[in-house]
């Protein structure tokens, strides 16, 4: 479609030569109606009836009624004449003045368009600088949170292998000291034996003593005996000499079982002697013995040390929970946030979609600023038939929402599925 | 082992926010920017569990794109999730009817993410 832009002019110019043309018919009816007033009497003196009288009268006044609005039509259509010239020449003005805004605006339109696209771009590609450097200072908080915890958890390994050495070490002390204890215990025992068996030969050695006085002393009696008995046989002279032999002999074996008495004797307090140091020794041996129960208040020290260092690990363990489960925390929020930061990719694709918006009307003014110059055929969609198409390549369900919002209509319920998440 | 994830997305930081967010729950991720991209790793070898494309993407759309795999020998059964900002009933129905395996739409958190991975990804 074309639109005449000589139109107000040519409108003007018809209606001039309208108004002149009206001028001419009114001069006509006017010259007529003025025929007719001044032959009114003449027509009276012809003696018509009185309807065609009445008939004429009434046409001559209509006539000169008619006369004097077309006289009146006249000046007022000479005055629209003049005025329509003038209006003429001024929307001419006016008209060109339009153009040339609207060229002016339409050229500048383009422009301008291309101004907001290209900061859209770049506001685009600031986002996604600014959101990749979030993205990666996200790791990088991710990853020294995890530094962290496999520092934490090394040191944790490192305390748990100490805890376990320390225990199995505590465990095998414990079990020497075990076996000493045991051991001492067996030793106390034999020495409490040895010394009671010492005791009891001693004891029987000392009861021995008074045999071997008892012995001694009969041995002084048989040697008393046995010297009578050698009186009595050299008293009864050759009778007697063989009972002298007997009575030598019997002094001779008493002499020797005093002399026994007193070895054995001896002996007996040596033996006593011995038995004494040897019972002192055990008595001594006994006390080192009891003295050794320290060892198990050395396993009680080394049980101390274990629970110690029981009670350290423990709460290094809740620690490193702690921490690993802070981590977690860490990693479950880094991750969502990572997730949320695909808004990034959801508004740049709005944005694209604005972009193309703009790009088509920049085409748009440029197709209409040529077709005005003459250089070009008129666009061929309107802006609202591109502002379907538009319509018809959203992706998201929120373009349409917005677009729809704007123009005032009401959505389409979604058909089929509409879950954000599906498993087919 | 950990399970290797491709993700198909020509925007970078689909790209890297998912790499990120998934290498964080232990996978090993591979990256392409299309379609073509994509199809030219797995031609030199790369053999992933799991694709994760988007659809709307220039040169190779992901409609095309999940197409092709399954023609290619050792993706017919390979999961493949769209995950895009489209919706579209009739994308996701194509995507259904050229064996994606599901549909995601954009923005999905990375605790989603993984909890539908491990869902089709069985000892993920």
């Amino acid at each position: 479609m074309k639109i005449d832009l000589n139109l107000p002019g040519k409108i003007l110019d018809s209606t001039e030569s309208l108004a002149r043309n009206l001028a001419v018919m009114v001069c006509v009816v006017a010259a007529i109606s003025a025929c007719a007033y001044f032959l009114s009497p003449w027509l009276h003196l012809l003696s018509l009836s009185k309807g065609l009288e009445a008939v004429l009268a009434a046409s001559l006044t209509s006539f000169a009624t008619y006369a004097l609005a077309a006289a009146a039509h006249r000046k007022r259509f000479s005055n629209v004449s003049y005025n329509t010239c003038e209006i003429h020449e001024r929307c001419s003005a006016q008209h060109l003045s339009i153009r040339d805004n609207y060229h002016q605006t339409v050229s500048d339109l383009s422009q301008y368009n291309a101004v907001l696209c290209n900061q859209l771009r770049e506001a685009i590609g600031q986002t996604e600088t600014a959101v990749l450097g979030v993205v990666g200072r996200m790791v990088n908080i991710h990853q020294q949170s995890s530094f962290q915890v496999n520092q934490i958890g090394t040191s944790s390994e490192k305390s748990g292998e100490l805890i376990a050495i320390t225990r199995e070490q505590v465990r095998k002390n414990q079990q020497v000291i075990q076996a000493l204890n045991a051991f001492s215990d067996s030793q106390s025992e034999q020495l409490r034996g040895n010394l009671d068996r010492i005791q009891r030969l001693s004891d029987e050695m000392e009861q021995m003593r008074p045999l071997v006085d008892d012995i001694a002393d009969i041995a002084d009696r048989t040697n008393l005996l046995a010297l009578n008995a050698a009186i009595e046989a050299a008293r009864a002279g050759e009778a007697g000499r063989g009972f002298a032999v007997v009575s030598d002999a019997v002094r001779n074996l008493s002499n020797q079982s005093n002399k026994a008495a007193h070895e054995i004797a001896d002996r007996i307090t040596r033996v006593a002697k011995h038995a004494a140091a040897e019972t002192e020794n055990a008595k001594r041996s006994i006390a080192c013995n009891e003295d050794s129960q320290k060892f198990t208040s050395l396993a009680d020290n080394l049980s101390n040390i274990e629970g110690r260092f029981k009670t350290a690990a423990l709460h290094l363990e809740e620690i490193i929970k702690g921490i690993d489960e802070a981590n977690g925390v860490i990693v479950e929020e880094v991750s969502v946030v990572l997730g949320e930061i695909q808004f990034q990719d959801v508004v740049r694709q709005r944005l694209e979609h604005v972009n193309n918006g703009l790009d088509y009307q920049s085409e748009f003014a440029l197709k209409t600023l040529h077709w005005l110059e003459g250089k070009g055929e008129s666009p061929e969609k309107q802006l609202s038939e591109h502002l379907d198409e538009l319509k018809e390549k959203y992706v998201m369900h929120e373009q349409l929402t917005a677009h729809n919002a704007v123009l005032g209509v009401s959505a389409p319920a979604a058909g089929g599925s509409n879950l954000k998440i599906e498993l087919f | 082992m950990a399970k290797t994830i491709m993700v198909v997305d020509d925007s970078a930081t689909m790209r890297l926010s998912l790499k990120s967010a998934l290498e964080l729950s232990g996978f090993k991720v591979e990256c392409a920017g299309d379609g073509v991209l994509a199809l030219n790793q797995l031609k030199f070898g790369v053999k992933p569990d799991l694709i994760i494309t988007d659809i709307n993407m220039p040169n190779m759309g992901g409609l095309e794109f999940i197409k092709t795999l399954r023609t290619l020998p050792g993706f017919r059964f390979t999961p493949v999730l769209a995950l895009t900002t489209e919706s579209h009933q009739e994308k996701r129905d194509e995507a259904k009817k050229h064996g994606a395996t599901g549909w995601l739409v954009k923005p999905v958190t990375g605790p989603d993410l993984v909890k539908i991975i491990k869902q089709v990804l069985p000892g993920a």
